[in-house]
């Protein structure tokens, strides 16, 4: 049932494991599916040791984990057919609704949740047998929430692969053989450019985040605000923070370089804060293809 | 957003590529459910600053949860105005995948219109619940539900009635001496809603008129309700809408065809996998004088919490997890099937709840709302230990 003990598993972390193992074997649900104590404290070592968390504690990591989500995926893993039952009626309504509220289309939504329940099980697109993707999920978060996940990474994995095939019959047909540049796309003073790259560069990741989130996604302030957990206002007020002191210091930098007040404040206004001519989350509704799974990080 | 940032600054954020692979689904989950450390939390945000699919990604998956927990709401207003367009042929293409999330328009009608009445099943796909009421009535014959009459008993009873005759019928039979392992994907792909009214309740998910035709009974239990009262008042405009439209026609023809449509085409392994779920749960029922019951046989039934001065008014099944929830605040949990109770106090800063509970909803075993009668709910995300009103 459980696997064996990684061989990086130190005794501290197996130690831990085997304590948490006896404290939480009962409400874990393991013994419902046959899994022991010793089965249940494998899984938590192979959890530890996949976790690449520097500094945390072996304990804090173990009390984080949906214990019961993760036994019963990796009962699932070991081929209990209970497990497998019980997995199917809880999650299986939550699969394809989230398929449906990504694809948007019945058959796309029906064929994108079969496939990905055909990897869940373990068998590949011509039914020869492989591990299933259920090995990856570590209880880091709950199972319902990363078959989310698994689901969007299949439609965006989709939506690449036909824009990618889409491109290159498109150019085929065009007879273009290289890229040519986009004669409506400005040149950039270079002072411009270097000024811009070294102040996002500096940015703090998240307010790159929001950047790109707003103003090349096209995603809205409600949109950002249910991913980050805060409030729509909250967001609003730091996207003028990052781009109004964005534009500041780009501007203060073109002016140390030699750039008059006028030229550079016509360099700020070069702005269109919505104009982007793709938006990825409308494109991606409109794309349909043959399904192929995200890669996961093997190991 | 009165200022943008310079035309340069979106030229080069879109030339981003994030250094080193994308982060698993795993942790790309633990950030958006806010489950991961601060350091995990800063490489995921430094990646996805960088890599528009994974911004993709993220993005979606929030929207899917979120719109999961708006979905009653949705189909409430739907509702609507599908009532108000009258029975139409569009209606009828609405109705197709509003079918099944109807059911969820009961818990709404319940709220809005403040009654203590019937409520019937909207419950996450983790979970089934039966609500009774103590106000009898005569039950309506599944017969004439499935023929397209206005449904007038809770559709959990529908559904159980189902249950009972698909395993009753000479394919659950030959499905519990089948020996063939059940296969997942199977299941998956030639039955579209394994669970039922909640499933795709909860889904909302379009369902074709043959998948619909060919839903399986619930897999892991079976449920039943003696109570027969009306599902909600009829002087409610959603209540009228519910019962009289085709909704509840199509998903009482669907579930009570199930026996049949599921024995000449059944294989083997979505056979065994029913009757093994038909087979190892009790039965739970409430009665319609308040007391919690559970069967092994679909015929006599047992009494639990005997002892306990409560009225049920609603039980909640997932796996061997039961709740039960009743007047005076009531909350009992079993987590090995029913064989052993625990009273469960529903409070919380020394506040002890004294409503009546009408609705218990767990997304997983630690994770659950349970609402009152007043319209206040709680949730708890550590199986019941703590508690918080809303």
């Amino acid at each position: 049932m459980a696997s064996a003990s990684s061989p990086q598993a130190g005794p501290q972390l197996s130690a831990a494991a085997q304590a948490f193992a006896s404290e939480h074997y009962a409400e874990s649900g393991a013994a419902r599916f046959g899994m022991d104590l010793a089965g249940l404290a494998n899984v938590l070592v192979e959890v530890l040791s996949q976790r690449d968390s520097p500094g945390r504690q072996a304990r804090e990591i173990l009390e984080s984990l949906h214990l019961e989500e993760l036994v019963l995926s990796r009962a699932c893993l070991a081929g209990h057919n209970g497990a497998w039952e019980l997995f199917l009626t809880r999650y299986r309504g939550a699969m394809y609704e989230a398929a449906w509220r990504m694809a948007r289309d019945e058959g796309s939504a029906k064929a994108l949740a079969d496939s990905l329940y055909a990897e869940l099980y373990g068998l590949g697109q011509r039914g020869e047998s492989r591990a299933s993707k259920l090995r990856y999920y570590t209880g880091r978060g709950s199972l319902a929430g990363w078959l989310r996940t698994v689901v969007a990474q299949e439609y965006v994995n989709q939506y690449r692969r036909t824009k990618r095939e889409t491109s290159l019959d498109a150019a085929v047909e065009d007879g273009k053989q290289f890229a040519a540049a986009d004669p409506q796309m400005p040149e950039v003073d270079p002072r411009v450019e270097a000024a811009t790259a070294s102040e996002l560069a500096a940015l703090p990741a998240e307010e790159r985040l929001l950047l790109a989130a707003y103003y090349l996604d096209g995603r809205t302030l409600a949109e950002i605000a249910r991913l980050l957990g805060v409030h729509e206002s909250t967001v609003s007020r730091k996207l003028e923070h990052a781009a109004g002191g964005l534009r500041k210091r780009i501007r203060k930098r073109l002016m140390e370089a030699g750039m008059p007040p006028r030229q550079a404040d016509e360099a700020m206004q070069d702005v269109d804060v919505r104009d982007l001519k793709v938006k990825v989350s409308e494109t991606l509704r409109q794309a349909r293809g043959e399904l192929s799974f995200y890669k996961e990080k093997e190991g | 957003m009165n200022q943008g940032i310079p035309k340069a600054a979106r030229e080069l954020l879109a030339r981003q590529r994030p250094a080193g692979e994308h982060p698993s689904a795993d942790m790309l989950n633990g950030y958006v459910e806010q489950s991961v450390t601060a350091e995990e939390k800063s490489r995921v945000t430094n990646h996805l600053a960088a890599c528009v699919e994974c911004r993709e990604v993220v993005f979606l998956a929030s929207a899917a949860a979120e719109e999961r927990r708006d979905l009653a709401v949705a189909a409430a207003a739907r509702l609507e105005q599908v009532a108000a367009a009258g029975r139409s042929k569009a209606g009828w293409s609405f109705w197709r995948w509003a079918a099944p999330a109807l059911a969820a328009v009961v818990v709404v009608a319940g709220v809005l219109i403040e009654r203590n009445r019937i409520v019937s099943t909207l419950r996450p796909a983790s979970t089934r619940t039966i609500v009774a009421s103590r106000q009898p009535a005569p039950p309506a014959p599944v017969a004439s539900q499935a023929t397209g009459q206005p449904a007038t008993q809770p559709q959990a009873a529908v559904s159980a009635t189902a249950a009972a005759k698909y395993a009753s019928s000479g394919e659950a039979r030959a499905a519990k001496r089948a020996k063939a392992p059940v296969n997942p994907v199977l299941l998956a792909q030639q039955n579209a809603a394994l669970e039922v009214a909640p499933a795709g309740a909860v889904a909302g998910l379009p369902l074709g008129k043959e998948e619909r035709k060919s839903l399986p009974p619930p897999a892991s239990q079976t449920v039943e309700v003696t109570s027969a009262a009306p599902l909600v008042s009829a002087d409610s405009g959603l209540a009228s809408a519910f019962v009289n439209t085709p909704t509840s026609e199509s998903l009482t023809a669907g579930t009570a065809g199930m026996g049949k449509a599921a024995a000449p085409a059944a294989k083997p392994g979505l056979s065994n996998a029913v009757q093994l779920g038909l087979a190892s749960h009790p039965q739970w029922r409430i009665s319609g004088d308040g007391h919690l019951e559970r069967s092994l046989t679909g015929n006599d039934w047992t009494r639990v919490l005997a002892g306990e001065i409560v009225s049920f008014r609603v039980v909640s099944v997932m796996g061997n997890d039961i709740w039960a929830g009743g007047s005076g605040g009531a909350l009992f949990h079993s987590s090995d099937g029913g064989l052993h109770w625990k009273k469960v106090v529903l409070g919380a800063d020394g506040e002890a709840e004294h409503g009546t509970v009408i609705s218990i909803r767990f997304d997983t075993v630690l994770q659950g709302d349970v609402g009152i009668d007043s319209g206040a709910s709680w949730s708890t995300s550590d199986g019941g230990q703590i508690w918080s009103r809303h």
